[in-house]
């Protein structure tokens, strides 16, 4: 989970999967109380549920570089 | 995996039937994704929470996006008119798959669509990456990064439903006819266009290869639920035609065609 942008705190949990806008998720701080959301793409692709063909961690030798 | 002998920036030098084989490609994923974002967007309102008609929307904007993508590579490349294709061609001459072809009776409609018909355009998009025609395949990548959130959105509502007595049924029925109006929309094994496409190095696998994947995660996904998936009937491929994918007699529903378009806004064009 993202760390809280406004106090740090590394104790959130994910709201929804979708905020204001596709590439978004929201979270939730439990430590400041406060909403916010986090950019999906990049790292947290390894947390999606995905058929094997789309998954960014498989051993793909036909990903273009 | 694609095996690429050579690399083309534009048509020229590209050995028949290729060029018309892509052209054909191109413009059935892009019919397919204005119709998913159509429905999606028409899905803004009336989903079963305040959530999913906020993701609904975000799907529909990046359909769309994919769309202009696509279009601007049927121009540049085809000479292909973008407001005419949209605008000005006849219903039969839309390559769309046939699942998107009529209004979504419910949310387990949606969900097939989101889960079933999404992920077959994406199966193809997926296929050309490694595209020799070297425009394809510097677009793909940023479709299929949005993609998986599509997948990821589909498979979440397919568990979800899935996992209730009330809807799994509906669920299992709308996945079966998504998954059997695709396996028409991928075509017939042997297909000259399909075959001189997978020798010539622009797309990895046939349309029935690609047909078997999508089933087959269709499948594993559905075999993690209590949906049981009836066998999808061998399509009627007679006469099938690789520049409308579709059954002869079959076409959008006017009235979606009649919303998706701006004929009845054009004196309020800006230009």
């Amino acid at each position: 989970m993202p760390t809280c942008p406004f106090c740090d705190s590394a104790d959130t949990v994910r709201e929804t999967p979708f905020g204001t806008s596709l590439m978004v998720a929201r979270h939730y701080c439990r430590t400041c109380r406060s909403f916010f959301e986090n950019i999906k793409w990049g790292d947290r692709e390894a947390d999606l549920d995905l058929p094997g063909f789309l998954r960014p961690d498989r051993d793909d030798p036909e990903r273009p570089a | 995996m694609i095996q690429t002998v050579a690399t083309y920036d534009s048509l020229e030098g590209m050995v028949a039937p290729c060029p018309e084989g892509l052209h054909h490609l191109i413009t059935a994923c892009a019919d397919t994704k204005l119709l998913l974002g159509y429905h999606y967007g028409e899905w803004t309102f009336g989903t079963p929470e305040l959530e999913a008609a906020v993701a609904s929307c975000s799907l529909s904007q990046a359909e769309l996006g994919h769309v202009r993508l696509l279009h601007a590579i049927l121009k540049k490349h085809w000479n292909e008119d973008p407001e005419g294709l949209v605008e000005r061609r006849g219903s039969s001459q839309f390559a769309n798959l046939s699942f998107l072809d009529a209004p979504l009776a419910d949310w387990s409609d949606f969900v097939a669509m989101n889960a079933v018909v999404d992920l077959a355009i994406t199966h193809v998009l997926h296929s050309l990456r490694g595209c020799a025609f070297l425009p394809v395949q510097g677009s793909t990548e940023k479709m299929l990064d949005e993609e998986r959130y599509h997948a990821h959105h589909g498979r979440g509502w397919f568990r979800t439903l899935a996992s209730r007595d009330g809807t799994r049924e509906r669920l299992c029925a709308a996945t079966a006819r998504a998954l059997a109006s695709a396996a028409l929309w991928y075509g017939p094994a042997g297909e000259p266009e399909d075959e001189a496409l997978v020798a010539g190095g622009f797309k990895s696998a046939t349309n029935p290869d690609l047909f078997g994947a999508l089933e087959s995660d269709i499948r594993a996904m559905a075999a993690a639920t209590d949906c049981r998936l009836p066998p999808i009937p061998a399509p009627g491929f007679g006469n099938w035609n690789p520049a409308t994918r579709r059954p002869a007699g079959t076409a959008p529903d006017d009235e979606i065609l009649y919303h998706l378009r701006g004929t009845r806004n054009a004196i309020f064009k800006l230009n």
